[in-house]
């Protein structure tokens, strides 16, 4: 009776180490669940870029004012994610004979380019009987990383403006209600080439006389290394890199090693002194 | 049982520090929040009380009425410390005198900390009489708000068409917003007179406000209530004023922050930025649809080096009704050569130093000044600058007069650390989990073969 608990004690190693990989191809599966707190308040919108009302995943977000305003909303999303926004705009009663009324939703990212909706429908034709209209866009995959010509989506602000296209003059000014969410998918399989230093995420506020905030990280931004690198090509800064930003590769690598290291170990114990385990 | 002990407790610390490893975080950079010392926000009403507001057309109230309730119950929602003036216009000269008329406007409550009292008895004693001259309460208005750098708003009331034009009031309000930053008109119109509605949209417009067309009692209240409660509550630092110039060489320095400028139609501006070698400049530009423009329009922003080699370029465009075009890019500045390695340090402690109102004019010019035109050092001094361009495609239908004030811009300019590749220096090497298990079962496999081979050469050895 006294194999037993040796032979549970081997099942328990072996289950302690196969566990990380247990945990971790089960956390890259399941799409971590956007928090869907309806109990939150609305944002109520804000009037421009700048003026944009906050808005967190899940949380219902309202606009009242009046046809022809330019409703905005500001939301963070990171990489990974792909955010749905879906709004539904109550129409006034209008007059009959008048022509449709086309509203549409922008998306922006944090310096304010346009973004493309990969599904969804961010323009819409409301006839003048109609009394809502919905509207929706997808953002593609936000990435990790992208070069600076380009305009891939980043993590960072994200902008939604929602007003109307064209529509019949006399419509202009009457009240007007909407109702927006945001919903964010997380995509597990993102590639993680690379990081930025600080999310895409404008300054919102005058240039600060002190200077602390942009200016002092601007400073530390240790231009003296990467200039004497590309000068002398070897330098401490080669090696501080290896390790630095996401780039993890040789903690992954060498960790490895050492689990095969010990597994090795483990693997011959067990067939050169089996009785310990199995007798 | 001891090794296995041993090797069950190594084994749970490597996976401590496995999921050490693994958990790295990513960058996370709580964005600074400075909390500067600003100006309350300003807001003031003015209440057209000219003739016309006598018509009972709202609900069976008159339009006056139904001002003066709404204004009761505004009053009654705002915060105390909210700071709203009242002004009238109309209120006063009763004759058909159009020059006298033309001129009845009175400041009846003066901005500062909320009055209840004072606001509901003028408010209450008003009689409608008058004419309506929108674009000289509009421009006195501006002057009670005052040039301060606060956000400042106006709300105006009215039922009628300005009938004292000119000055067109909607002129006015586009000079307005261009004198100084950050003002606002709200309009909200009484009547469905197509005439007034276009006129209140394009005050409206021109100093990005909105226009509400209000045919109840109710509305009025709730809209009015909406618009002073968030003209009250702005509290971002408004945008600093400069002014771009037509070639790099002689361009105002711009520090991180929120600038404003003018620009005319189809106009190009120039910037600097100081942008140490290997960061990031991050800008956005966006220009404000202030009137009536052709149906296509874009915006374009360029950043060049201090030679002219352009690093990156955002565009915008769009077309038909909008408030706002605008675009944004990035760019990474190079690496300088060794010997401008003292210029990016001397255009670091520049660029703190920089005052917002003056767009440091030390700059450039004193720098081509005492160094004596040599170009080598021109070179350097310019080599921690990049270049910031932004060009507008923006057609005015009339031209000449329609052009002046320029569309304002917005830009906003950050200076941050580069972006790190995954590139970096070891790309030979894996990551995940999927490696290390492999790695593990390796391991685990060639541990049992030696075992076994070592097992079987015991064997032989004992046999022999």
């Amino acid at each position: 009776m006294t194999d037993m608990p040796r032979l549970l004690r081997a099942a328990g190693v072996l289950t302690l180490l196969a566990l990380p990989f247990l945990g971790g191809t089960a956390h890259a599966d399941t799409p971590s669940p956007s928090p869907s707190g309806s109990t939150a308040t609305t944002a109520p919108a804000g009037t421009t870029f700048r003026t944009a009302g906050s808005l967190v995943p899940g949380q219902n977000a309202q606009a009242t004012g009046a046809v022809g305003d330019y409703f905005y909303w500001s939301f963070q999303a990171q990489a990974g994610q792909a955010p749905t926004v879906t709004a539904t705009v109550q129409l006034p009663t209008r007059a009959a004979g008048q022509g449709a009324e086309s509203w549409r939703l922008d998306l922006y990212d944090g310096l304010r380019r346009a973004q493309p909706c990969v599904a969804g429908s961010p323009q819409a034709q409301a006839t003048a009987d109609a009394a809502s209209v919905q509207l929706s866009c997808t953002l593609p995959t936000i990435r990790s990383w992208a070069e600076t010509w380009s305009d891939d989506p980043l993590p960072g602000t994200y902008y939604i403006r929602l007003t109307v296209g064209t529509l019949a003059e006399q419509d202009l000014g009457l009240p007007v209600s909407a109702q927006l969410t945001l919903a964010t998918a997380s995509v597990s399989s993102v590639p993680a080439d690379g990081s930025l230093s600080t999310p895409l995420t404008l300054p919102a506020g005058g240039p600060s006389s002190t200077g602390a905030g942009a200016s002092g990280t601007t400073a530390s931004a240790s231009p003296a290394p990467t200039t004497a690198d590309a000068a002398t090509g070897s330098s401490p800064g080669f090696f501080s890199r290896l390790f630095s930003g996401g780039n993890a590769r040789w903690w992954w690598t060498g960790a490895g090693a050492v689990t095969a290291s010990l597994t090795g170990v483990l693997g011959f114990t067990l067939t050169r002194h089996p009785r310990r385990w199995f007798s | 049982m001891i090794i296995l002990r041993r090797a069950a407790a190594g084994t749970a610390a490597w996976l401590a520090a496995l999921a050490l490893v693994g958990g790295l975080p990513a960058t996370a950079h709580a964005d600074s929040t400075d909390s500067t010392a600003q100006p309350p926000p300003k807001v003031e009403l003015i209440l057209d009380a000219s003739g016309s507001m006598r018509t009972p057309d709202i609900g069976g109230m008159s339009r006056i009425s139904a001002a003066q309730h709404a204004l009761d119950e505004v009053v009654d929602a705002l915060p105390d410390q909210a700071q709203v003036g009242l002004r009238t216009l109309g209120a006063t000269y009763p004759g058909n005198d159009k020059a006298a008329g033309c001129k009845d406007t009175q400041l009846t409550v003066p901005i500062g900390p909320l009055n209840r009292v004072e606001i509901k008895t003028d408010v209450a004693t008003l009689r409608p009489v008058g004419w309506t001259p929108i674009g000289l309460a509009l421009r006195d208005a501006a002057n009670d708000l005052g040039v301060d750098s606060s956000s400042r708003h106006i709300v105006l009331v009215t039922d009628g068409q300005d009938d004292c034009a000119p000055p067109d009031p909607c002129d006015v309000a586009r000079a307005l917003a261009a004198e100084g930053t950050h003002l606002t008109v709200d309009t909200l119109g009484l009547t469905e007179d197509d005439k007034v509605r276009r006129q209140l949209t394009c005050i409206a417009q021109a100093t990005g406000g909105t226009y509400t067309e209000v045919r109840t009692e109710g509305q009025l209240s709730t809209r009015l209530t909406q618009l002073v409660q968030s003209g009250t509550t702005q509290t971002a630092a408004p945008p600093a004023p400069t002014t771009g110039t037509a070639s790099c060489a002689t361009a105002p320095v711009l520090t991180p922050g929120v600038w404003t400028d003018r620009q005319n139609p189809q106009e190009e501006h120039w910037y600097r930025v100081a942008v140490p070698a290997g960061s990031e400049l991050r800008a956005s530009a966006s220009i404000a649809i202030d009137r009536t423009v052709e149906q296509h329009y874009d915006i374009t922003m360029r950043a060049t080096t201090a030679d002219g080699r352009e690093l990156a370029r955002g565009a915008g465009a769009d077309s038909g009704r909008n408030d706002v075009v605008s675009t944004g890019l990035r760019a990474l500045a190079p690496a300088a050569d060794p010997a401008a390695s003292s210029a990016a340090a001397s255009s670091d402690s520049a660029a703190p130093s920089s005052d917002a109102a003056t767009p440091d004019p030390t700059a450039s010019p004193s720098a081509d000044g005492s160094t004596g035109s040599t170009g080598s050092t021109g070179s350097t001094a310019d080599s921690g600058m990049l270049c910031l361009s932004v060009a507008n495609a923006l057609s005015v239908p009339t031209a000449g007069a329609a052009n002046q004030p320029g569309f304002p811009v917005e830009l906003s300019i950050d200076v941050v650390p580069g972006a790190s590749a995954a590139g970096g220096g070891a790309q030979w090497l894996g990551s995940g989990w999927a490696l290390v298990g492999l790695l593990a079962l390796i391991g685990l496999l060639s541990g049992l073969v030696f075992g076994w081979l070592a097992r079987w050469r015991v064997a032989v050895w004992r046999v022999q």
